[in-house]
């Protein structure tokens, strides 16, 4: 009859230790993946967060620094006639109210608003999921000239 | 308990050591977005500052307003005001406002977290 120690430190193929050690290294090798597998999960949600601020920034940027009549919404900067120049972070309220929600390519220019200490005025608001807001301090142009907040807000598609 | 070879308890301890470091390696941030933000915040309030001539109070009441109070350090002609106090985050910008006979020297500076 064999004895029980004989059973249980050496087999016919392996041996009891060899297959413990055997487990704690695949457990150890699963783990290793399940974290290297999670890291890459938020590394690319944090490629994707980051190139939606640095579109937020461009966009937000283009709006009060450019001018163009066609498309508003990249650019609402007021003409200077007098000066014969466009003034930055002056933006004209004519254009502002011509800029509509708009697509670009994975991110959609869902929300603008001007806000100053008494109220909030919102252009327009189509929400959609996973937004960013970045606001600007502008003076806006209309008959008048008013020192606002102008809120950009990007969304995903 | 199996004292030699691959896979030895000391080797299996020692290849979890070697993965915890791997995980524990802290990765980078990127202050890269934050630096951007706060310059362009900066720039907004100087350009505007500098287009026709501001006046301290009204400086400090658009600054409150468009980055929060207790969040800068304005720098007027080198008076700082109150919240000089605070430690700064290593972004600001200067400017000098050159009005018919007076120069004016403004720099702000962001709070860290702003």
């Amino acid at each position: 009859m064999l004895k029980l120690k004989t059973i249980t430190t050496k087999g016919f193929v392996i041996s009891f230790d060899a297959m413990i050690s055997g487990l704690i290294l695949l457990t150890i090798v699963m783990l290793l993946f399940s974290v290297i597998s999670s890291n890459a999960i938020i590394a690319k949600n944090k490629l994707n967060e980051n190139e939606k601020e640095l579109f937020i920034f461009s966009l937000s940027e283009a709006i009060i620094k450019n001018r163009n009549t066609k498309q508003p919404s990249i650019g609402s900067v007021y003409y200077n006639s007098e000066k014969q120049r466009v003034e930055s972070n002056v933006v004209d309220l004519k254009l502002l109210k011509k800029i509509t929600p708009k697509k670009f390519g994975k991110f959609y220019f869902s929300e603008l608003y001007t806000k100053t200490t008494t109220e909030k005025n919102v252009f327009f608001k189509d929400e959609k999921n996973n937004c960013l807001v970045q606001e600007r301090f502008i003076i806006l142009k209309n008959i008048t000239e008013q020192k606002t907040i102008l809120g950009v807000v990007l969304c995903e598609n | 308990m199996k004292t030699k070879g691959l896979l030895s308890i000391e080797i299996l301890l020692a290849f979890a050591v070697f993965i915890i470091i791997i995980i524990s390696i802290p990765t980078p941030k990127n202050h890269l977005n934050q630096t951007i933000l706060s310059n362009q915040k900066i720039n907004d309030l100087l350009i505007i500052w500098t287009r026709e001539k501001t006046n301290e109070s009204e400086m400090i009441k658009d600054a409150d307003f468009f980055l929060g109070k207790n969040s800068y350090s304005l720098n007027i002609n080198q008076t700082a005001n109150s919240n000089e106090l605070f430690v700064f985050e290593n972004v600001s910008g200067e400017i000098i406002s050159r009005k018919p006979l007076i120069d004016t020297k403004i720099k702000i500076s962001l709070r860290k977290n702003n």
